[in-house]
């Protein structure tokens, strides 16, 4: 009882750092927010270089 | 202690050297200023009091709303196009996890790093007619490349272009501060709600930062109404006045052309301008708050 108890545990913290992965978001929005971050970047650091 | 602080002795011993440092390095500069804009004083040697002629040619003088007019022009800039575009990117970045939110905070804030010398210096080979970096990369993508920048016309947008660019840096960061100042339950009350991103700039992000923005604002049409060094080591004002500023202006009259008197009237007029400008600020957000509130 108590070993499966323990191992039913174990399965279950194994499991969580794959829940609390957060998945890639490739949503249009996002992909607008990061051309424009580094755009800017390059704009920043261009004239710089 | 509460004793001590009763004493007079001991308020005047922490009051005095306050009003000792404004009296001398502040009223006292001014005060000269405006008896020396009476006067036809040169620099050096004697001088008469010519009373109101420093203002009256003032007011004739072209060169000088050239550059009360491109002060403007730089305070709109500033406000229309480098602050919109700070505080969306301030509220990205704060969406950012922490690598990717340090590395670009400290990219945008680099120029701000480098001193205004350099920073001139660079921007007038990069906008060399002849062998500039922009006039290259046109070339590069098959134009003719032949653009003179700081030439009549295409200058008063260069040097905005520059100091929209300087600023960016700081400007950006002062409203990520305030950004990170809003409390997050605000946000996550949002979310159970629905609310999405949008609305939540809109509707928290944007009333939350009101002193953030209203602070940096002022700050940035002051800086634009006191704009001299990157304009005087990039064009210093010229072709002929087209970039002319009112602080560089108002340095050349009294260093350059030894019209010290004339210069302290320009700068009369200018702080005049400056608080002007403030006050009319203070009112435009106190008037939102009162119809917010």
């Amino acid at each position: 009882m108590k070993t499966a108890a323990i191992k039913s545990i174990k399965t279950e913290k194994a499991a969580e750092p794959k829940l609390n992965k957060k998945k890639k978001d490739f949503s249009p929005a996002n992909i607008v927010m990061w051309v424009m971050l580094v755009a800017l970047a390059v704009i920043q650091i261009f004239p710089l270089v | 202690m509460r004793k001590a602080y009763s004493n007079k002795a001991v308020i005047a011993s922490l009051v005095l050297p306050g009003i000792f440092m404004f009296v001398f390095a502040i009223l006292a500069p001014i005060c000269l200023s405006i008896y020396y804009g009476f006067t036809n004083f040169s620099g050096i040697g004697s001088f008469e009091m010519v009373g109101l002629a420093n203002y009256k040619e003032l007011f004739h003088d072209e060169a000088f709303w050239v550059s009360l007019r491109n002060s403007f022009f730089l305070a709109v800039g500033f406000i229309c196009i480098q602050h919109p575009l700070a505080i969306v990117t301030a509220a990205v970045l704060d969406r950012l996890g922490r690598r990717a939110e340090g590395f670009f905070r400290c990219v945008y804030f680099l120029p701000n790093v480098i001193s205004v010398a350099v920073i001139a210096y660079l921007w007038k080979f990069i906008y060399n007619p002849s062998f500039g970096l922009l006039n290259n990369i046109i070339k590069a993508f098959g134009g003719a490349g032949e653009v003179n920048w700081l030439g009549s016309g295409s200058a008063i947008w260069s040097v905005l272009v520059v100091l929209i660019w300087h600023g960016f840096g700081w400007g950006m960061l002062i409203y990520y501060t305030g950004i990170k100042n809003i409390d997050p339950t605000l946000y996550e009350a949002a979310a159970i709600d629905g609310a999405t991103d949008r609305v939540m700039f809109f509707r928290i992000t944007l009333p939350q930062m009101k002193p953030v923005i209203q602070v940096n604002v002022t700050l940035a049409i002051i800086s634009a109404l006191k704009q001299m060094e990157t304009v005087y080591l990039l064009t210093n004002g010229g072709p002929g006045n087209e970039t002319q500023f009112m602080a560089n202006y108002l340095y050349k009259q009294a260093f350059s052309s030894f019209r010290y008197g004339y210069g302290n009237a320009i700068s009369v007029v200018f702080i005049v301008v400056c608080i002007l400008a403030t006050q009319i600020l203070n009112r435009v957000f106190r008037e939102k708050k009162e119809v917010g509130a």
